[in-house]
């Protein structure tokens, strides 16, 4: 059973969604600090036990990994809500944040089918409301796009999940440990899933139009703290069942999604398009180092995963700030114009490019020492590959921030926004530094 | 102290180096003039009280990184006393001259500043020097040894707008990066054997070392031989042996007195210091001895024949540098370390004196180096010319045969002819040879350049003047040196055996017990501690600072090791009395045909050299070194360069590149741009091809087992 506490966090976010819900359509500013400060409550109350021992009960698990997910997951999500536009038709964002963190953590603690289930789909749900919250043309593509494909994705995990409780009759998460032609069959189906919500090639189709049509707020969530809850999912699995068998699905998607992310982000004009792409390969990389089997690949990937959220958030809200059709040229100039926003989406992109000095680069080193560690030279190959494709278009988007403007136009920045850019660089020049600091903690607390 | 010696010259260099902008050129000379004279008026103090036992300095912890552990530490030892005496007091001498020397200079124009930037130079060569010296460990060493590399570079290349000058500094850097590499390698096995770069732990090792064998390139090698050589592949290259000798010669491109501080007098030597330093390994290194000899040997023969019928001043005392170098090695070779720093240590005198006055004899001709544009100029510059002939004295070995009675190099130069009787009768019979030709080479520089008629142009011979005080005072403090510095330690380096043994504070009873050493080790650190106290209450200021550390020497106490069986020394003493007086009558030989070539009957070198065409050109021509080296490294490397480049990187890497970026790669996002047509079920459509490939291999792959 687990204790009180423990449940603390996953209350402060139910309970703070539902008081947020009511306080909505009067008080949307108080909805938005109720959610920040549920969402703080939970990031606190995960910090303070992060050391605490273990506890599991039949549905979660309550272990460093899930804590130093969910408190990630927290965070990720409150630097999405400091980015998300009031206003509009719709005033429900803050509540939508707080279900889809509540889906997250549960992911992160999910060691049973049904919690795995619900969390997913917790997070997918939340996030197609999410999607569709400004009521535009683009913002409805994408979260319908992201709906009729999640459904398909939600079945596809569900039919695996029944497949893999048949072969070994219990509904347990490790039940995948097993072998056999049916245990195969449910893991492709689980993996396929699972790889849909981490939006990697071919299950990717949904991110460029969310990254691109939805709120940036959105997209960042889908991005970042998202990301992290299935990736801890991904760390769990692999800490319960043996990774060889789910570890070549994983790698060819992941294999395939640094390539093609890559590729196609090569092109793209349009800032949010570019990111959208880009965060298909990050998802790559994450998958590769899973899917390399080597002994440090769980803090290798959740330490990858980390780093690229400030980064993303970062990105996303300084995209946020230059308008709904945010593309290359209106970069131009953007230190000079605005100091702080170019300064911070300057290092954001130097960091998911991975060039020091910064956390991307310890991201991108540790995740090529685990493809060397476990012998993927195939994947690793592919990584190298498509880090130089990446150095090639952030730094086109890097240089162009620095040249002289014609226009001053500065844009506006509210004061969240400037504070959660002023963090996120923080995290990333810090971490690019020390990058122990976050490591050693990780390297602790995974089992 | 000796933390003041090694930090004087560095704040030297960056206060001129980077202050003179604020304080004024000549403020910045003046300073850093001032520390080196201050660092060198130390090291005599050290030189003198030293007391023969070790003791270190640590500065500070350097590098940790696994079980490599490396303190910045200072090693004060006699090895260390005699080199920090003279690079101090020939940088110090060098730095006055240099007033005067570079007060004007046509390489530059009038508004141009030069000058700080040569002197900041000059301290930064000095301080790599001083860190080479008193290194305490192989890492630290190697940080010396490439900062005086780097410094030479520089130096040799401070006429940057003189595309030969460039070519030499490129030269002796690119050389010496062959010998470093050895170096590093040695420097690498020994740690890979001994798990440790501090002298004391290799010093230790060294016994099992000789046990050891290792295989590298293919080969069984005993390790202590193949360290051995390796780390004298490096001392190749720092001290232009034969071979890697060919960048030195280039090297007086560089001002003069840089020629006298560094290619001369101090970096050079390094490799001397270096095999004198390791002793306790070459002791149990035969073979890597015997390479030693021979090259050294060699080296000594080669570079006299060469200096013959050089016409240029500089070069003819660049090789005869080369060949006293090999001299040294010579000495070092045959297990006499204490000679081989004996002549280093005189030689650093007269070398240093007799580059000083040819740049005085250029300076007054106005940067004529050419030696048959002089002639009849001791008229005019009477001082420089008294200071060349001591200098000539002293590298001739003039001296009274069977007395230790003669110039510095007389007694120094004698002491290694010896030593090579008993070592190995090859060097024997080249150094004799090389003492004839030394002489004659010495003696027609004199010659030509201060007696007979004008020969060069009228203009400069008249205008000819002696060089301003800055340049003869350094003339003369050196001349003291050449004259007496044999004779006064003539003893202490070579003479006797009991005082050569405390003057490097060796223990009497080398070949006793392990408990035997430890307990003089014990003996040595109490010995040591007052002393250091007291060093450090004399001269407050700074000096209190230092921390003391003694470290107990694990392996052979002393700054040199002489092995059990080498009797070298000794015998060395009692050879027969031809063997003696060998050098002093091929000294007077060569001296006489010298007077016979260019004063009694000037043409008939002309006449030799016609008659004996193909050997003088062998000879003028350096032994074809330059040309041969030409032929199988440098034009097959541009030719491989080339195709590399053309072919390689412009065709392959290039086209490849080009084609990627312009061709495949834009094909290949296009096409996955179409397949985000925005149609959702075209993704519907890829996500389920993507499950069933999924369920494809992960049933086939996952299930079969």
């Amino acid at each position: 059973m687990p204790s009180f506490p423990a449940l603390l966090p996953l209350l402060f976010l139910g309970f703070g969604a539902v008081a947020a819900m009511l306080a909505a359509p009067r008080l949307p500013r108080l909805s938005r600090v109720l959610a920040a400060l549920a969402l703080m409550a939970a990031a606190a109350t995960l910090a303070a036990r992060l050391w605490a021992p273990a506890g599991q009960s039949a549905l979660l698990s309550d272990d460093g990994l899930a804590r130093s997910a969910g408190m990630m997951v927290c965070l990720a999500a409150l630097g999405s809500l400091a980015f998300l536009r009031p206003g509009g038709p719709s005033k429900e964002g803050p509540a939508l944040i707080l279900l889809a963190s509540l889906g997250g953590l549960m992911l992160a603690g999910a060691t049973h089918a049904a919690s795995l289930f619900l969390g997913l789909e917790l997070v997918t749900l939340a996030l197609v409301a999410l999607f569709v919250l400004p009521l535009t043309r683009a913002a409805l593509e994408a979260g319908y796009k992201f709906l009729i494909l999640g459904a398909a994705g939600a079945a596809t995990l569900l039919m695996g999940l029944a497949l893999a409780h048949a072969a070994s009759g219990t509904a347990d998460l490790q039940a995948f440990a097993g072998r056999g032609m049916m245990l195969g069959l449910a893991t492709a189906l689980l993996m396929a899933g699972l790889c849909f919500k981490l939006a990697l090639v071919p299950f990717h189709m949904w991110t460029p139009d969310a990254f691109d049509g939805a709120p940036r707020a959105a997209a960042a969530f889908a991005g970042a703290a998202s990301k992290i809850a299935v990736v801890a999912a991904l760390v769990r699995l692999h800490t319960l069942a043996p990774p060889e068998v789910w570890a070549i699905g994983l790698g060819l998607a992941g294999g395939a999604s640094i390539l093609l992310g890559n590729l196609v982000a090569l092109r793209q004009d349009g800032i949010g398009r570019m990111l959208g792409y880009s965060s298909v390969a990050h998802a790559g990389y994450v998958a590769s180092t899973l899917a390399s089997g080597a002994p440090m690949a769980a803090e290798a990937a959740l330490f990858y995963i980390a780093v690229y959220a400030p980064a993303l958030l970062a990105a996303l809200c300084v995209t946020a700030a230059l308008g709904p059709e945010a593309r290359i040229a209106d970069l131009r100039g953007l230190v000079w114009r605005r100091p702080l926003a170019g300064g911070a989406m300057a290092l954001a992109l130097i960091s998911l490019a991975g060039l020091p000095v910064s956390a991307g680069f310890f991201g991108k080193y540790i995740v090529f020492t685990a493809l060397i560690e476990g012998g993927a030279w195939t994947l690793l190959a592919m990584a190298i590959a498509g880090s130089a494709l990446g150095a090639y278009y952030y730094l086109r988007f890097v240089a162009l921030i620095f040249r002289r403007a014609p226009d001053p136009a500065a844009p506006f920045l509210p004061a969240a926004d400037r504070l959660l850019l002023l963090l996120a660089s923080a995290a990333t020049a810090v971490l690019g530094l020390r990058p122990d600091l976050l490591l050693d903690p990780l390297r602790r607390l995974l089992p | 102290m000796a933390t003041i010696i090694l930090l004087a010259p560095l704040l030297g260099a960056l206060i001129c180096g980077f202050g003179w902008r604020l304080i004024g050129e000549r403020a910045g000379q003046v300073i850093a003039t001032a520390l080196v004279f201050l660092a060198a008026a130390l090291s005599w103090v050290i030189f003198l009280t030293h007391d023969g036992q070790m003791y270190q300095v640590v500065l500070m912890r350097w590098i940790e990184s696994g079980s490599l552990s490396t303190e910045w530490a200072i090693r004060i030892d006699r090895l260390t006393a005699i080199m920090l005496v003279v690079v101090n007091t020939v940088s110090a001498l060098v730095h006055l001259y240099s007033f005067g020397y570079m007060a004007h200079d046509d390489n530059w124009n009038h508004h141009e500043h030069y000058k700080a930037r040569f002197f900041a130079y000059l301290s930064f060569f000095t301080f790599a020097m001083l860190t080479l010296v008193t290194s305490d460990n192989l890492v630290q060493m190697f940080f010396g040894w490439e900062g005086v590399g780097v410094a030479s570079y520089l130096l040799i290349g401070f006429y940057y707008r003189k595309p030969s000058a460039n070519a030499a500094a490129i030269k002796a850097f690119v050389v010496n990066r062959v010998g470093d590499f050895g170096f590093a390698l040695g420097i690498m096995a020994l740690f890979f054997l001994v798990d440790s770069i501090r002298f004391d732990d290799v010093f230790a090792a060294a016994p099992q070392l000789a046990q050891t064998n290792v295989s590298f390139l293919w080969t069984e090698w005993n390790a202590a031989n193949l360290i051995g050589v390796l780390l004298f592949i490096g001392a190749m290259g720092k001290s232009a042996q034969l071979g890697l000798h060919t960048w030195l010669p280039d090297a007086m491109e560089g001002p003069t007195p840089v020629s006298a501080l560094i290619h001369a007098a101090t970096m050079v030597t390094a490799g001397v210091f270096l095999v004198c330093r390791m002793s306790p390994l070459y002791e149990f290194a035969p073979d890597a001895q015997t390479m030693i000899v021979v090259l050294g040997a060699t080296t000594a023969f080669f570079a006299a024949t060469v200096g013959l019928v050089q016409n240029d001043i500089k070069r003819v005392i660049a090789y005869s540098t080369c060949s006293q170098l090999g001299y040294m090695f010579v000495a070092a070779g045959v297990g006499v370390y204490s000679a081989a720093m004996f002549h280093l240590f005189t030689h650093a005198f007269f070398k240093a004196m007799l580059f000083l006055g040819a740049g005085s004899v250029i300076h007054a001709m106005h940067h004529e180096q050419d030696m048959r544009n002089y002639g009849g100029l001791w008229k005019k510059i009477p001082l420089t010319f008294a200071a060349m002939m001591i200098g000539t004295l002293a590298i001739t070995g003039v001296g009274i045969p069977l007395t230790h009675i003669g110039f510095a190099g007389f007694l120094s130069k004698d002491a290694i002819i010896e030593s090579a009787w008993v070592g190995s009768s090859y060097a024997f019979w080249l150094l004799v040879v090389a003492a004839c030709f030394t002489s004659f080479y010495s003696w027609r520089l004199i010659f030509l350049t201060f007696f007979g008629k004008p020969r060069g142009d009228h203009h400069a011979y008249d205008h000819a003047h002696e060089s301003p005080k800055s340049m003869l005072i350094p003339l003369g403090v050196l001349a003291l040196g050449a004259i007496f510095s044999g004779m006064v330690w003539y003893n202490s380096f070579f003479g006797d055996h009991d005082k050569v043994a405390s003057w490097f504070g060796i223990p009497h009873h080398e070949a006793t017990s392990h408990e035997g050493e430890s307990h003089a080790a014990a003996t040595a650190e109490h010995g040591a501690a007052p002393q250091a106290a007291d060093e450090a209450g004399a001269h407050a200021g700074g000096a209190g600072v230092e921390g003391h550390a003694e470290v107990a020497a694990l392996g052979p106490i002393g700054a040199i090791y002489i092995g059990p069986e080498n009797h070298v020394i000794d015998e060395a003493h009692h050879a027969p009395v031809w063997v003696k007086v060998s050098p002093f009558v091929a000294m007077v030989l060569g001296f006489l045909t010298a007077v016979l070539f260019y004063l009694v009957k000037p043409s008939l070198p002309a006449a030799l050299a016609r008659s004996q065409r193909p050997l003088y050109l062998f000879l003028l021509n350096k032994w074809y070194f330059d040309e041969l080296f030409d032929t199988i490294f440098v034009r097959p490397a541009r030719r491989l360069g080339h195709f590399l480049w053309k072919r390689g990187d412009g065709a392959v890497i290039d086209g490849a590149i080009n084609g990627l970026a312009l061709g495949i790669i834009p094909a290949l996002t296009r096409l996955a741009g179409r397949a985000q047509s925005g149609y959702i079920f075209h993704y519907a459509f890829a996500m389920f091809l993507g499950i069933a490939i999924l369920i494809t291999w992960m049933t086939l792959t996952g299930g079969a087992n």
